[in-house]
């Protein structure tokens, strides 16, 4: 019998393979029928790319998963932690009932109770109550708990982990476009002839993206791929050139193109002039700076000339005359792509404009292969953190807090009572866990903290400041929603036990705008619960006991929601949440809000047969959905102008044009000196998903990356007198850990830089990083501080190794 | 143990690429070629235990000729724990 399932299984897998491997042509999106497996889709669980996997179910279990055939965004393929995803799952240690921490205890408590808990906690202080939530949100969870803060409470203190992760993008696109996230999408990959990464690691973190490229090297297409980087990584193996700047000066290497640009008199002049303008920092500093000629641009960028960025960043003259050359080249498209390495950055927002000011001056915008591209790492970060609003200055579809007229359109829409949102923004991520770590007495002001789909005691910068303080204060109170225990939830006061991915309905949205559905196929084990649930059950109990902002202007609760007859569904009570699809009702009261910003969205239940969407999605005169995969461009974007080739239409400048920005190359806020000699950066690995809280549930993917390292030069190490797998102390002005050398591993480091990933809970490196962030979106470096090695004390406790070794 | 289905994907779609990459690739009994198109091979890799798989895996992309090893699908149903 065994045998039988085993050949049936491999003829499966076998022919998942052939059809990948054909000619791109679907004729099924699921395997082919195997006993008892029944087959749907879904989002993958991990990053941003929003692979669509086919997910096999039997007998209440994922026991199989293949990529889906119809996905554009994979087309069948999967990356080594997309096919372990139904593996997430089981992890032996799943929190299945709620816990109370009670004499430093976690006890079992019913939900009853721990939904009272919360109410009172709430109701002793809802100014100090605030939510830190997450881009593992799906779009109705995020939704939800923004609209219980803002709507309910009044409370704008909810911002989402996106802040640490793409938060410096946003205020890139905001600053050049006026309105946020990318104007091209994956298709690009497909067409440009340049793919640079700037400071991007795409085959460990974007694999599947990254194999367009190198599949099309495969089938015979020229592509040059340029590596921008502070160190070498497993992307750059396949570079044609790699370009090693000092951190922090990547504005350079970008004000030196812009240069070239000008001085070679290759930059796009009737381009620029129809559909450009210019922008410089202004004082005081401001996101939208101040208006400059294009003749103060040129004095402006005049200085940085090769060899002038050779000096500051460390490139050849002749390697940034290569890319000035590119640049200038009308018959070549040209893609950028980045992620962390640009956006955890003091200089966050500038090096986004300059990117952007790179492709608007050349002309290399919005045709097919010609874009700007920011990649995020959450499967949700777009569609979720910044479309819904759950960052702390915004209302669902871009609308901002402190904007009355945005405000009013909010309140309408919720049909609340004129006034109820709070017009001052909350406080951003770092913001709230100062406030949460300093005692009520100092001005902590934030009493109890609710922290959903996020592990921000592994996260955090700085942790000693933001996180250990507020779970030592016994006045400050804890909630944690997750489905393992974690970093965070050992200084939880209350645990709660929380549904994942297929265990409940849910809608992502990725990283080119895409919004994709899917429906739950397996029970959650024990008594874990959806988060949206968690939220609506919150309301509901706020509103029992009498908070008058659980109700809208009708009197109505918050939550309310009808079925087709009309009736109300209690869908608060546990019993009756699966009785309606409250996924639909949300989403679908959500769209109303993204028309306001030409992020139209389609009906809920046209996502239901789609492999997702790119929004703007339009209804057209037969009555279909149409996506938009070039915004801005004529040809593709429904919004821009009959008969325009460009329509910036939501120009800060408002007058149809982008913004190309002049920006000074800043020091970094801690540099290497005398006494810490080191750069040190931290980052991610192909293996485990940011804090490996599902990653290191599952038993290959542990193994194959059991602990956390710090890469060194050989010339670092040798100066040292250390050897490779030699146990090290690394430290800071803020901490110290102790780590394994890895030289000449995956990844390799310049001489006098560090590499440590973040993903190991039993080796803090956030121990260490630095909270500074940048001024406009708030989100800090982890990619650069000062730090030294040290050898180990011949008498320390031996190193725990990682699980199995 | 699980039984994945691969694309591998090769440096080019030359006959020699193909001959080359064929010759490394006999050395992996748990490993079953389908027909190549082009450029792309499909493949299933049976492992005896799932810590072999990573290695499997690794070892399969150095093969010269093979640029890259694809995923497409995975059978884990040995490797759930009881009762999940």
């Amino acid at each position: 019998m065994e045998l039988d399932r085993r050949s049936f299984v491999k003829l499966t897998a076998m022919a998942a393979a052939t059809a990948a491997a054909g000619s791109g042509e679907t004729a099924d999106a699921a395997p082919d029928p195997q006993a008892g497996v029944t087959w749907d889709k879904a989002p993958c669980r991990f990053c941003g790319t929003g692979c669509h996997v086919q997910v096999g179910v039997k007998q209440g279990r994922v026991v199989a998963v293949a990529g889906d055939r119809k996905a554009d965004v994979n087309r069948g393929l999967l990356c080594v932690k997309g096919y372990h995803v139904g593996l997430a799952l089981y992890g032996e240690d799943r929190l299945t009932t709620p816990l109370l921490k009670q004499g430093g205890k976690h006890v079992p408590i019913s939900w009853d109770r721990a939904l009272d808990v919360i109410a009172e906690r709430i109701l002793a202080d809802p100014g100090g109550f605030a939510i830190y939530g997450s881009g593992q949100w799906t779009i109705p969870e995020g939704y939800a708990a923004q609209k219980l803060m803002k709507a309910g409470l009044s409370n704008n203190h909810i911002d989402p982990n996106a802040r640490l992760c793409m938060a410096s993008a946003v205020t890139g696109f905001l600053a050049t476009y006026g309105v946020d996230e990318p104007a091209g999408c994956y298709d690009d990959l497909d067409a440009c002839d340049v793919l640079i990464n700037w400071g991007n690691n795409p085959a460990e973190m974007h694999p599947i993206l990254f194999s367009r490229v190198i599949d099309r090297r495969s089938r015979g297409e020229e592509v040059t791929i340029i590596d921008l980087s502070t160190r070498r990584t497993r992307s750059t193996g396949y570079a044609n050139h790699y370009l090693e700047f000092r951190p922090h000066t990547d504005l350079a290497v970008a004000n030196g193109i812009l240069h070239l640009l000008i001085a070679n008199d290759t930059w796009h002049q009737e381009f620029v002039e129809q559909h450009c303008a210019f922008k410089a920092d202004s004082e005081p500093p401001s996101l939208h700076g101040r208006s400059i000629s294009f003749e103060e641009f040129k004095a402006g960028i005049a200085e940085w000339t090769p060899e002038r960025v050779e000096e500051v960043s460390g490139v050849p003259a002749r390697d940034i005359r290569m890319l000035g050359d590119l640049f200038g080249r009308r018959d070549l498209r040209i893609t950028s792509l980045w992620c962390m390495g640009m956006n955890q950055h003091t200089r966050g927002t500038a090096i986004n404009t300059l990117v952007h000011a790179c492709h608007l001056l050349s002309g290399h915008f919005g045709r097919p292969g010609d874009a700007p591209t920011s990649l995020t790492g959450q499967p949700s970060a777009c569609g979720t953190a910044r479309e819904v609003g759950t960052l702390a200055h915004l209302l669902p579809g871009g609308r901002l807090v402190e904007n009355a007229e945005h405000r009013k359109q909010a309140e309408e829409i919720w049909g609340l009572p004129a006034g109820r949102i709070r017009d001052k923004m909350g406080y951003h991520t770092v913001k709230m866990f100062e406030q949460w770590s300093k005692p009520a007495a100092e001005g902590g002001d934030v009493s109890t903290l609710w922290v959903q789909v996020t592990n921000p005691g592994q996260t955090l910068p700085n942790r000693h400041k933001l996180f250990d303080p507020g779970v030592a204060d016994p006045d400050k109170f804890l909630i944690v929603s997750d489905v393992y225990p974690t970093a965070t939830t050992v200084g939880a006061d209350l645990i709660l036990p929380s549904a994942m991915w297929v265990e409940k309905n849910g809608i992502f949205g990725n990283s080119e705008r895409r919004t994709q559905q899917w429906f739950k196929m397996v029970d959650p084990p024990g008594d874990a619960r959806d988060d949206v649930w968690q939220v609506i059950a919150v309301a509901r109990r706020l509103h029992e006991k009498g908070h008058e902002g659980m109700k809208d202007a009708s009197g109505a609760f918050l939550f309310d929601v009808r079925d087709a007859s009309g009736e109300a569904v209690p869908v608060w009570d546990w019993k009756r949440f699966r009785d309606f699809n409250v996924d639909r009702a949300l989403f679908d009261e959500y769209r109303s809000f993204s028309r306001l910003k030409h992020k139209d969205l389609a009906p809920y239940d046209v996502y239901v047969k789609a492999r997702g969407l790119r929004w703007p999605v339009v209804e057209q005169p037969d009555g279909s959905w149409r996506e938009t995969r070039f915004r801005f461009s004529g040809f593709d974007d429904p919004y821009v102008a009959e008969g325009k080739e460009f329509d910036f239409y939501h120009s800060p400048t408002k007058d149809g044009r982008a913004q190309i920005w002049l920006r000074p190359v800043d020091p970094p806020p801690e540099s290497p000196d005398a006494e810490w000699p080191l750069w040190l950066c931290t980052g991610r690995v192909l293996e485990h998903w940011h804090t490996a809280s599902m990653t290191m549930r599952i038993p290959p993917l542990r193994r194959a990356m059991p602990n956390a390292y710090v890469e060194m030069h050989r010339d670092d190490a040798r100066s040292l007198g250390v050897d490779d797998g030699e146990v090290v102390v690394v430290e800071t002005r803020r901490g110290s850990i102790e780590l394994p050398v890895w030289i000449g591993g995956r990844g390799d480091p310049p001489v006098g830089t560090l590499f440590v990933p973040f993903f190991d809970e039993d080796r803090l490196i956030n121990d260490l990083t630095l909270d500074a962030h940048d001024p406009f979106s708030k989100q800090p470096d982890f990619k650069k501080c000062a730090a030294r090695v040290r050898k180990r004390s011949p008498f320390a406790e031996p190193l725990r190794e990682g699980a199995d070794g | 143990m699980p039984v994945l289905g691969l694309v591998l994907v090769l440096d080019d779609a030359s006959d020699a690429t193909r001959a080359c990459a064929r010759a490394g690739l006999s050395g992996f009994p748990q490993l079953e070629l389908g027909s190549c198109s082009q450029h792309r091979w499909p493949a299933t890799l049976d492992t005896a235990t799932d810590a072999e798989v990573e290695a499997r895996v690794e070892a399969i992309r150095a093969v010269p000729g093979v640029a890259g090893v694809e995923v497409v699908y995975a059978d884990f149903e040995d490797l759930l724990p009881e009762g999940a």
